[in-house]
């Protein structure tokens, strides 16, 4: 009987998990970026990490390095897939927490985005391909979500989720910014 | 103006001691004054500067000397040009880290020798290739003072010089000269103090970084020469006032003139991407698999001259490593008409920006593309280039060899040749040059991009010595580093298609890549030093180019 209700305890207790966040809330925001329906895009909860992408995504078992905003240290980007999008980056800061979850061409036009998030926080000017697009990135920072949409390019060139934060630690913290050098070789 | 190499050898002693004696109000204050005493004097009798310098080392010594050129620094300083030292005329050494040195060039044609008590730029660039080669102590402070001295008879000794006298006569020069070459710059990049292997990527400088250890603090006259060595002007003399028609008729005038000539570069270009994209499409291209092993393989190769400075990750296929073509083509066919103009545009810009013809033409017009009406012009003829070669613009980009994101992903053409194995053998270690040289890329800080991009509008040769330019430079120290009998190596490169012979070696040159952006670059390294260079370049410390 003591075996039983021991069982029983443990059963019902899940292990200990890091302070903040329950599984649940990163798990369910990762998975509403993954659908890449443009409908459920949110922001993710603060204190997700590595370990959430990794339980809810197909890992491409690939890393590289990134940098975002003016940040001291450069990030890692972890890749995975998943059935709706080919690639997803997540974008890991050296304390192991999840900061950007973002995706290159998803499925969706802007104008899906605008109908759920209605008009962005601000536009900010974006460089793709060695030019320069005016207010092509739509950051609704204090809900957690970027696009980038460029005149003159068809579709989304990228969306992206984080938890939500002001406009200034936005750019501090989370903006990519593309630069490419050409070799002539 | 120009450059005061100040001499005042030995056989002037007596003359100098002399001199003070007659003066005796100076043979006193040089023989018991204060350093800003005597820091006075030198400016109020220039035309003994020298002499005074040399009898006041013969008496007081080294460090006291040290204490009144900081006195009089300021004023000496104030009086040196901003930029460098030919309004004279006399040309610099070519060819070497030292080119557009007069003075350097005089003593490297036996002209001029550098000895104790003179002072000035030259002087400073021979202590930072001193100290890079390792004759330390040596303090750069442009004084060919008792250190530097010891150190260049240091140097003449362990090299078995005829002369060992501390003098920088011709023979020593040019000596040094040779040895600061591409395979010293892989060597010195491995001072790094040990433990500083795969050094995390910063943002922001370290400033205490124990890589920082080899630098110095540039003076305002070092990063202004730091500046102007790879600048857009450096090739020519000053810009007058713009000439936009230098004859009768529209082929005088710059602007059809430019247009022609980038005409005919799309045109070129064009025939040659035209090839590319056939090889693409019958599939005549080295496999993905292959070339991963080819870039890791350069990776591998840089990690072991640049390690200790910065490191990437492992290259992976559709992940940080494509196939330039394929992914290129895929964006552009999400452009719209409009689109695919700006992006045209921008291949239009970057064909004007590495053109030599484009650089003569301006020489002709006196032209400097950064002042409004020539810049007007330039945006005229980029928009027109764009908007009536669209297409082939875009397939150019597209067949372009090469490309680093600030990521550090990295995108390479894969076409094969036409001629047969030893024609794929020789492009593959072409290619295995470009991965080393895009890998560099992708390990430059971001300040340095940042730094870049000020840069284009107001300087875009500069801007482009920065990019290509260094990054070519360090490309071929790595490449003095390879093991070539290394059959693993060859394995990597040449997969499949590995020589079945011994001893075949090769071609690794690269000189025909961005010779003059290279030039500029090692003469920037001449005024700065490489290990200043590295640390801008992996570690963001930009002040130390002269930014």
């Amino acid at each position: 009987m003591r075996t039983i209700l021991l069982l029983a305890v443990l059963t019902a207790c899940p292990p200990a998990r890091g302070p903040a966040t329950p599984m649940t809330d990163c798990h369910a925001a990762i998975v509403a970026f993954a659908s890449a329906d443009p409908a459920k895009v949110r922001a993710l909860p603060s204190g997700c990490t590595l370990a959430d992408a990794t339980s809810t995504l197909t890992s491409l078992d690939a890393v590289s390095g990134g940098l975002l905003g003016a940040r001291d240290h450069g990030v890692d980007i972890h890749y995975f897939s998943s059935p709706a999008l080919p690639k997803i980056r997540a974008w890991i800061d050296p304390k192991g927490a999840l900061v950007l979850l973002d995706t290159e061409w998803p499925p969706g036009a802007e104008s899906a985005y605008l109908a759920v998030l209605g008009e962005p926080e601000t536009r900010l000017d974006y460089a793709w391909r060695g030019a320069p697009h005016p207010r092509s990135e739509l950051v609704w920072p204090r809900r957690g979500v970027v696009v980038v949409a460029m005149p003159g390019v068809r579709g989304v060139h990228r969306v992206g989720v984080f938890a939500p934060t002001s406009l200034a630690e936005y750019e501090t913290q989370l903006r990519y910014i593309d630069a490419t050098s050409d070799d002539e070789g | 103006m120009g450059e005061h190499a100040v001499h005042a050898g030995a056989e002037e002693e007596a003359e100098v001691t002399g001199a003070a004696r007659s003066s005796e109000p100076a043979g006193r204050v040089i023989a018991q004054g204060t350093p800003a005493q005597i820091a006075e004097l030198l400016v109020q009798r220039p035309d003994l500067r020298d002499q005074l310098l040399r009898s006041l080392h013969t008496r007081r010594g080294n460090a006291f000397v040290q204490q009144v050129l900081a006195s009089t620094g300021a004023a000496a300083k104030s009086d040196e040009p901003a930029v460098d030292d030919d309004a004279s005329g006399k040309p610099g050494p070519s060819g070497s880290r030292f080119q557009g040195d007069g003075t350097l060039g005089a003593v490297e044609r036996g002209a001029e020798d550098l000895k104790l008590g003179d002072s000035g730029r030259a002087v400073r660039k021979l202590q930072i290739a001193l100290a890079e080669l390792s004759f330390r102590p040596l303090d750069v402070t442009g004084v060919f003072d008792a250190q530097t001295e010891a150190q260049v008879q240091a140097y003449q000794t362990a090299r078995k010089l005829a002369r060992r006298d501390g003098v920088m006569d011709a023979a020593t020069f040019i000596g040094l000269e040779k040895e600061l070459n591409p395979e010293h710059y892989a060597r010195v990049a491995g001072h790094a103090p040990p433990g500083m292997a795969n050094n995390p990527k910063r943002q922001r400088p370290d400033p205490s970084s124990p890589l920082l250890a080899e630098t110095h603090q540039l003076a305002p006259d070092e990063a202004a020469e730091a500046n102007e060595i790879i600048s857009t002007a450096k090739s020519g003399p000053p810009v007058g006032a713009f000439k936009e028609s230098i004859g009768e008729g529209m082929e005088h005038m710059y602007g059809p003139r430019m247009l022609t000539i980038l005409q005919a570069r799309i045109d070129e270009a064009y025939g040659n991407a035209k090839a590319t994209q056939k090889d693409h499409d019958k599939g005549n291209t080295f496999a993905m698999d292959h070339l991963v092993r080819l870039g890791n393989a350069a990776k591998q190769q840089v990690d072991a001259v640049f390690g200790s400075w910065a490191t990437g990750p492992e290259l992976k296929a559709d992940i940080n490593f494509r196939d330039r073509y394929t992914a290129d083509r895929a964006e552009q066919a999400k452009l719209d008409p409009a689109g695919k103009v700006v992006e045209a545009r921008s291949r239009a810009r970057y064909l004007m920006s590495t053109n030599d013809e484009v650089d003569a033409l301006d020489k002709e017009h006196s032209a400097d593309r950064t002042r409004p009406a020539e810049a007007a012009i330039i945006k005229t003829v980029l928009d027109l280039l764009a908007r009536d070669n669209t297409e082939k613009l875009l397939l150019i980009t597209s067949t372009w060899s090469g490309s680093t994101d600030r990521e550090g992903h990295i995108k390479l053409q894969r076409t094969k040749t036409h001629y047969g194995e030893d024609g794929d053998r020789d492009r593959l270690w072409r290619k295995f040059g470009t991965m080393i040289h895009e890998y560099l890329h992708s390990l430059v800080h971001p300040n340095w991009l940042d730094h870049r991009r000020d840069k284009r509008d107001t300087d875009p040769q500069g801007a482009h010595v920065l990019s290509e330019g260094v990054t070519e430079f360090l490309t071929r120290a790595v490449l003095t580093r390879l093991d070539l009998a290394d059959p693993k190596l060859h394995q990597a490169v040449e997969g499949k298609h590995l020589h079945d012979s011994e001893g075949a070696t090769p071609d690794l040159d690269r000189s025909g890549s961005y010779a003059k952006e290279y030039a500029q670059a090692h003469g920037l390294v001449g005024v700065v030093g490489a290990h200043n260079v590295y640390a801008a370049y992996f570690l963001g410390h930009m002040n130390l180019i002269g930014a």
